[in-house]
């Protein structure tokens, strides 16, 4: 690599691949042994220093807060520094692209893997059975949903109040505005009405079209059965106990103990992982619950790989969020986001440009550390 | 194809590094996201990858590439319909005072200047690969890796500095 021959100076490429150690120790010692004797080169190479630090230092200056948030966020502009990238982000069409969208991470891997591995990342779409909000704890799964990206982009970093998290999918508006809000006691008494479960498809009728209700409704039928196979290993292999081997009870946090919110739940958040089957007409995926002290409500459903990787899902009307928890010592460590198909207005059965995806991290990178806790309370 | 625990690794190794290279690509963090992503979807529809990281970065740049271009069709459009409804010449807003004189925005418009393969070059070094990934990424020869990045570096010192001074001498 060394570009240089006996009696003359290296050139400055060589200089700088010298001291981001390219070269080989050959190089190195023939090197240090020109630039000991040759003033003019121990020159360049202390310039080559100095730009090396200073490019590293303009380089890390990009990282800071970006430019394009001293403008107004109201005032959409094209500007001199590229920010039209913005323009590309939230528009009405990728808006009700994603407000008709119903697709787990699963069907990623098992729509391609499903017959070759059945242990693989698995999700299922599912309707979240929730309950009316209650203080904290309990907002519908489905909220934010009706248009991910966009809430995605309006979110702030920060945790958000449950209520302006609920207002702000049009989901959410329109239950707010068509059912007054309730709340529900402890189930003291089974004659207490619940709420329905915000319907997956149901909750989406009123942004949807009707040919995207029914791609969504057969990409469900279709990912559940592609699912049901792989997500048996699970059932089976596990004891049919409430808290099994397979499952258990752990704690999640977002890294770093920051607050934060996965999907509307606050975090920290409990969740008890069950292999037990559902009610009736309910698919039967292994399912995780959030355990609070007043009750267990199930919010999605969950799977192990082969390499120990904990799949939590949580379904909504437009896109479905996994967090993938891979194992490392004590916790379980991984990124929480949003798995939204790019288009399914078509009815016929996804191309393989259809079946690609839209990975995007939640809301504000949310990074989750799961630690294994008792089940008993 | 890669193994969905493959891809997982590669995800939980490379997703934040890409990250932070794409936002100081575009400037733009949700798109470098997105890009990201992409590219993790491109990776598990792979069939085999020799050098991860330089596949991950070189396909994480090409459709940076392919995100400008369709940028500039839409910025080109978006001139002409200003055109025709001011019928006027559309005049880009320049940067604030405050812009200019901040060192984010100096570095970016410093970053900007450089010729692509330069500017690629510098930033996968600042993530850490090494010159014969950034060869194989930028399919350069090793040798040519010390070269352009000398380059990368005297020139985004020199454009930086010059801003610095067109910054100081503009009325604040």
């Amino acid at each position: 690599m060394v570009d240089w021959a006996d009696g003359e100076h290296p050139d400055e490429g060589t200089i700088h691949a010298w001291l981001d150690g390219a070269l080989d120790a050959d190089e190195s010692a023939k090197m240090e042994t020109h630039v000991d004797s040759c003033a003019s080169c121990a020159s360049h190479v202390a310039e080559a220093r100095g730009l090396i630090a200073g490019a590293s230092r303009v380089v890390h200056h990009l990282d800071d807060a970006p430019a394009p948030l001293l403008r107004p966020a109201s005032t959409p502009t094209v500007s001199a520094t590229g920010s039209a990238w913005r323009m590309l982000r939230v528009t009405p069409a990728r808006a009700s692209i994603a407000a008709v969208l119903l697709v787990a991470l699963g069907i990623t891997f098992t729509y391609e893997k499903s017959s070759v591995d059945s242990s693989r990342e698995m999700s299922a779409l599912k309707r979240v059975e929730t309950v009316e909000p209650t203080a904290g704890t309990s907002a519908p799964m489905d909220e934010r949903t009706t248009s991910a990206p966009a809430a995605a982009q309006m979110a702030p970093r920060q945790a958000l109040p449950m209520q302006d998290s609920v207002l702000r999918s049009a989901v959410a508006r329109r239950i707010a505005s068509e059912q007054p809000q309730r709340s529900v006691e402890p189930a003291a008494d089974a004659a207490v009405p619940v709420a329905p479960p915000p319907s997956v498809l149901g909750a989406s009728a009123g942004s949807a079209s009707a040919g995207s209700r029914v791609t969504a409704g057969r990409a469900e039928q279709q990912v559940g059965e592609m699912t049901r196979k792989a997500l048996a290993d699970n059932v089976s292999a596990a004891p049919a106990s409430s808290a099994p081997a397979g499952g258990g009870c752990f704690r999640l946090e977002s890294r770093g103990g920051a607050p934060s919110e996965w999907r509307g739940v606050p975090l920290p958040m409990e969740i008890v992982l069950s292999s037990a089957v559902g009610a009736p007409g309910d698919r039967g995926e292994p399912r995780f619950a959030i355990r609070t002290p007043r009750e267990e409500r199930a919010i999605g459903a969950w799977t192990r790989s082969a390499g120990d990787t904990l799949s939590l899902t949580m379904f909504g009307a437009s896109a479905t969020t996994t967090a993938l928890l891979v194992p490392g010592g004590e916790t379980r460590e991984g990124l929480a986001y949003v798995v939204t198909p790019p288009r399914s207005d078509a009815a016929a059965p996804a191309s393989s440009s259809e079946r690609r995806m839209t990975l995007r991290k939640d809301a504000g990178g949310l990074q989750i550390v799961a630690r294994r806790i008792a089940c008993a309370k | 194809m890669v193994a969905p625990d493959r891809l997982e690794l590669l995800f939980k190794t490379y997703h934040d590094p890409l990250v932070r290279f794409l936002t100081r690509q575009t400037g733009d963090r949700d798109a470098a996201e997105e890009i990201a992503q992409e590219t993790f979807i491109r990776a598990l529809n792979q069939d085999e990858i020799a050098s991860e990281r330089s596949w991950i970065f070189a396909v994480a740049m090409n459709l940076v590439r392919d995100e400008a271009r369709k940028d500039m069709r839409r910025r080109r459009r978006l001139e002409l319909m200003h055109e025709e409804a001011k019928s006027e010449a559309v005049v880009l807003p320049g940067p604030t005072s405050m812009e200019r004189h901040d060192d984010q925005a100096m570095a970016r418009r410093a970053i900007e200047m450089l010729a692509e393969r330069d500017r690629d070059a510098l930033l996968m070094r600042e993530e850490g690969l090494s010159y014969p990934e950034i060869a194989s990424a930028l399919e350069l020869s090793l040798h040519s890796v010390g070269t352009t990045l000398s380059r990368a570096r005297r020139r985004l010192m020199e454009a930086y500095e010059r801003l610095q001074a067109e910054g100081s001498k503009a009325p604040a």
